[in-house]
């Protein structure tokens, strides 16, 4: 047996003399019974866990990511006393001594800006919600609101990356990846994780490290499905080359690639041969699952007129619950340009009409489809804005630079207590005053509805095991419903 | 795997091989090593060989058996710790007496009796786990039981038979703390420092603070606990164990509030009617039967992982509800065109006293095939969307008794199904946006929003 490669993988086939002696100091017999004493374990190759740890609410996520980090009290936090003291000095008392951003760490005067936009309550519930969300307010009572939302991370590349892998540092797997690992694929015709990103989006760069893997086995990758020609690059045949032609090619090399797997162990093989017959599956399955032709009207009208250009967030946000119907556990809808540092009046705006009428429609649609019930919609950035204008305040202009003490994110569908207001920031929109959670927290609800004990999926890497929470992370309990 | 159980169980037959065999083993070796007027059987150093192999045995077993759980941890790992000590010393026995000639005074009284020492300590704490530890000095005299470090012997406290002789502490509030709370709360668990066993112990509180405070419930872990959600963390008893029932927890918080007195016949207290009741129930049934639980929510045998296995072949995507929890969630994802076969539908049949949920949207199923899955009653929850059903199929499935939601939008149903659907006497939520139903009261009818939701609202 040649000695496995030094990866940082447990291997697999050989055993190393620590895990010897652990199986065999730990009990007799142990050794050959490694294997058995999960039997289950071997029912759905593609998952961890042959069954969740408790039963689950929801059986897959759609995450609207809204990249850039939108302004709280711009559309959900409603502040009057940032309107009161519009212009004023942010006081000490509040910022506390806070280390802001280099891009308004020099600024000689931290004027206070109240919301350009009116405030009004919405739906039995009673949730404030800005005058540029018409739509969201709408489906209020679906919607529970976690205003208590905060982060480490004050820029874009470390927040997104603690968003999206539960660290700040690039290399964890994603949230997604890790329910991939875990629960599995539902359809084995699509990946488990599919990423989706409006077509154009300005502002800091959405590159694929965000939806990696990470250590975990490469099919757990997210696949981004674009609003192209080709929905995934690479996919189709080559000109000439004939799909019974692509199919024996992939079957001899998964032969020779199984050879050499019986003879190496290295789980990256196992890997190359599962994508490349997962890829052979999806020349079939994704245009199909990426032709909304079948799409009536009336639905169409929901998510409003964009939803007919390929690539804007109401086709991504419809595309996601087509992928949902079809099976995929989780998607993520990218939208870039929350960032507004300067202009926040016209940009905010902007943002808005372009998700909120989407991501309402997909909560209506989901709705009267059933899924409701077993889908969890998740809606938010990396962080909030601050309170204090960057740059130069005019009568009707300003902007807002990063702010990760609070930031408000949404949840709605299966399990989640619809028209509720999770945690309260104070009057400055600045600090959390009560019950405040972080990013770790969101991750180990998220995975408690979706049937996951987050202390519980583990992958050992490096000679640890590591967890999406990391060691960190409380279940939210209120907002359960 | 029931083969795992299976072993296991022969444990308990095959210990007292090694026990036998290793203890004669040892004993003989220490004796022909002491005695001077005895020469050594040749034979014992292969005895050592089999009391070896009987010991191996016997563990492998025992690790088997503990797989199988419902053993204290804390006292398994022990046990197993004193099994694999007893093996590791007969097998240096071996090689030292068997294998090599090491006969010096001092290798075989050590290992002589090393090999005693560790026998009968794995043999007692697996007693103690098979018995429990009271078993061996249950009907010892009191002296001895001192010794070993048990209380005295008391009488067992006579039947109540009038509410009004029943001691408050002794007969109501001590009775339910040993049933429900004292197997972690006590001398040799002590979870979060806390001992319910006694009064003077239940006022002196523990990790989190007083267990009772007396007439202030809020101050009372105790009771805080109790009466959590049980979903969350603190809840008592933690871990899924048999939780109070209302009137236990209400009689406990009455205790506490009337001043949690150490003694006191209940006829001498002023008793509201409402505790009256609670009081007699509690007296009464102090481990109430279980209620026999509804259909739906009775735990069916699981199924076999080939079973499954087989289910999964078909193309069906089956998840087992929890660990716990052997009922089925299964959803199934055409792999081309082609409609479900009648076939595929046949093969869930096996999984009917598990199957709740099940999601057959968009697989091409007819009305006709409605029969098949009309067969799953224990079904909860079913979804056909995106099939060419009609009025006739869902009139197929009156058997469907438990079915609480029916996902049927965009389908050819009209409103002539919804006097079946009237018919099944679980159902709260049946979605039928996109179908020919109209708008009609029934409570469960779901047809999704009004179309002039989907304009913003005018301001």
């Amino acid at each position: 047996m040649s000695s496995p490669l030094c990866t940082g993988f447990e291997n697999p086939l050989g055993l190393t003399r620590r895990s010897f002696l652990n199986k065999l100091g730990m009990g007799l017999g142990g050794l050959a019974l490694a294997d058995l004493v999960n039997p289950l374990h071997a029912l759905d190759p593609s998952a961890l866990l042959a069954s969740t740890h408790f039963a689950p609410k929801a059986k897959r996520i759609i995450f609207l990511y809204q990249s850039g980090g939108p302004s709280q009290m711009d559309l959900f936090d409603y502040k009057p006393r940032l309107n009161q003291e519009h212009g004023k000095e942010l006081p000490d008392s509040v910022r506390q001594g806070q280390r802001l951003t280099g891009m308004s760490t020099n600024q000689a005067s931290l004027p206070l800006a109240g919301s350009p936009f009116t405030f009004d309550r919405y739906g039995q519930s009673g949730a404030t919600l800005s005058s540029v969300l018409p739509y969201t307010s709408q489906v209020a009572d679906e919607i529970c609101f976690i205003k208590s939302m905060h982060t480490e991370a004050i820029n874009h590349g470390p927040g997104v990356t603690m968003m999206q892998t539960g660290s700040q540092i690039p290399g964890r797997p994603s949230f997604g990846s890790w329910m991939s690992y875990g629960l599995g694929s539902m359809n084995d015709n699509l990946p488990s994780y599919v990423v989706l990103k409006t077509k154009g989006g300005k502002g800091q760069p959405l590159t694929s490290r965000y939806w990696d893997a990470g250590f975990l086995p490469g099919k757990h990758n997210g696949v981004e499905f674009r609003a192209d020609k080709d929905a995934v690059l690479y996919l189709n045949n080559p000109q000439g080359i004939s799909r019974k032609s692509r199919h024996a090619a992939i079957e001899a090399l998964a032969e020779m690639q199984e050879k050499q797997l019986r003879e190496t162990s290295d789980p990256a093989l196992e890997n190359h041969i599962a994508q490349y017959e997962m890829a052979f599956r999806m020349q079939a399955s994704v245009p199909a699952v990426t032709d909304m032709s079948d799409e009536p009207e009336s639905v169409l009208q929901m998510y409003g007129d964009d939803v007919k250009t390929p690539g804007t967030c109401a086709a991504n946000c419809l595309m996601a619950r087509r992928l949902a119907e079809n099976g995929v556990r989780f998607i993520q809808v990218f939208h870039q340009d929350w960032d507004a540092h300067a202009n926040l009046p016209s940009s905010v705006a902007h943002q808005a009409k372009l998700t909120d009428q989407p991501s309402a429609a997909l909560i209506k649609d989901l709705k009267m489809r059933g899924m409701l019930d077993d889908t969890l919609i998740v809606w938010g950035g990396e962080f909030g804005r601050t309170n204090y204008c960057q740059g130069k305040m005019t009568a009707d202009n300003f902007g807002r630079d990063h702010h990760p003490r609070c930031f408000t994110m949404w949840v709605a569908g299966g399990g989640v207590r619809g028209g509720y207001s999770h945690g309260i920031t104070d009057d400055y929109c600045y600090n959390i005053v009560q019950d405040g959670v972080h990013v770790h927290d969101l991750h180990a609800t998220l995975m408690h509805l979706l049937g996951i004990n987050h202390e519980r999926l583990t992958f050992k890497y490096q000679g640890r095991h590591f967890r999406l929470t990391d060691v960190h992370g409380h279940v939210v309990q209120p907002i359960l419903a | 795997m029931d083969l795992i159980p299976f072993l296991g169980r022969f444990h308990v037959v095959a210990l007292h091989l090694p026990i036998g065999i290793l203890a004669l083993t040892a004993g003989l070796e220490i004796y022909f090593g002491t005695s001077r007027r005895h020469n050594r059987l040749e034979f014992l150093g292969n005895l050592w060989l089999v009391g070896t192999l009987a010991a191996f045995v016997t563990s492998g077993l025992g690790y088997l058996l503990s797989l199988s759980g419902g053993y204290n941890e804390d006292a398994v790992t022990l046990h197993l710790i004193w099994g694999v000590a007893t093996t590791f010393i007969a097998l240096i026995g071996w090689v030292a007496f068997g294998l090599t000639d090491r006969r010096t005074r001092a290798w075989t009284l050590g290992i002589g009796s090393a090999q005693l020492l560790s026998l009968s300590f794995a043999g007692h704490l697996g007693g103690n786990l098979t018995h429990g530890p009271e078993y061996l000095f249950e009907h010892a005299p009191n002296p001895v039981r001192t010794l070993a470090g048990f209380p005295p012997r008391t009488d067992p406290r006579p039947a109540i038979t009038t509410l009004d002789d029943a001691d408050v502490f002794l007969d109501v509030v001590q009775p339910l703390l040993e049933l429900r709370c004292t197997s972690c709360h006590n001398p040799s668990k002590t979870k979060g420092d806390l001992l319910l066993d006694t009064y003077a112990h239940i006022m002196k509180g523990g990790e989190s603070g007083p267990a009772v405070s007396p007439g202030d419930l809020a101050a009372s872990e105790l009771s805080v606990r109790i009466n959590l959600d049980p979903a969350h963390d603190d809840f008592m008893p933690s871990g899924g164990k048999t939780p109070l029932t209302a009137a236990q927890t209400k009689v406990l918080d009455w205790w506490i509030q009337s001043g949690a007195p150490a003694s006191g016949l209940l006829g001498t207290l002023s008793l509201t009617p409402e505790i009256h009741t609670l009081l007699s129930e509690v007296l009464h049934q102090k481990a109430p039967a279980p209620e026999a639980p509804p259909a739906s929510e009775s735990v069916p045998p699981s199924l076999t992982s080939d079973t499954i296995m087989q289910l999964e072949s078909l193309g069906f995507d089956v998840r087992q509800l929890s660990l716990t929890n052997p009922n089925l969630v299964i959803d199934y994802y055409r792999v081309d065109s082609a409609a479900i076969p009648d076939a595929k539908l046949q093969a869930l049949l096996v999984a009917r006293d598990q199957l709740r949920q099940l999601n057959l949207g968009n697989s091409g199923l007819t009305d006709n095939q409605l029969a098949i899955v009309a067969q799953l009653t224990q079904l909860t929850r079913l979804s056909i969307d995106r099939n060419p059903i009609t009025d006739a199929g869902i009139a197929r499935l009156h058997p469907l008794v438990n079915l609480e939601t029916l996902v049927a939008h965009s389908t050819a149903v009209s409103n002539g199904a919804l006097d079946v659907l009237d018919q099944l006497p679980a159902l709260t939520k049946a979605y039928l946006w996109g179908s020919a139903v109209t708008n009609v009261d029934r409570p469960y009818l779901i047809l999704g929003p009004a179309p002039a939701t989907l304009k913003p609202p005018e301001k």
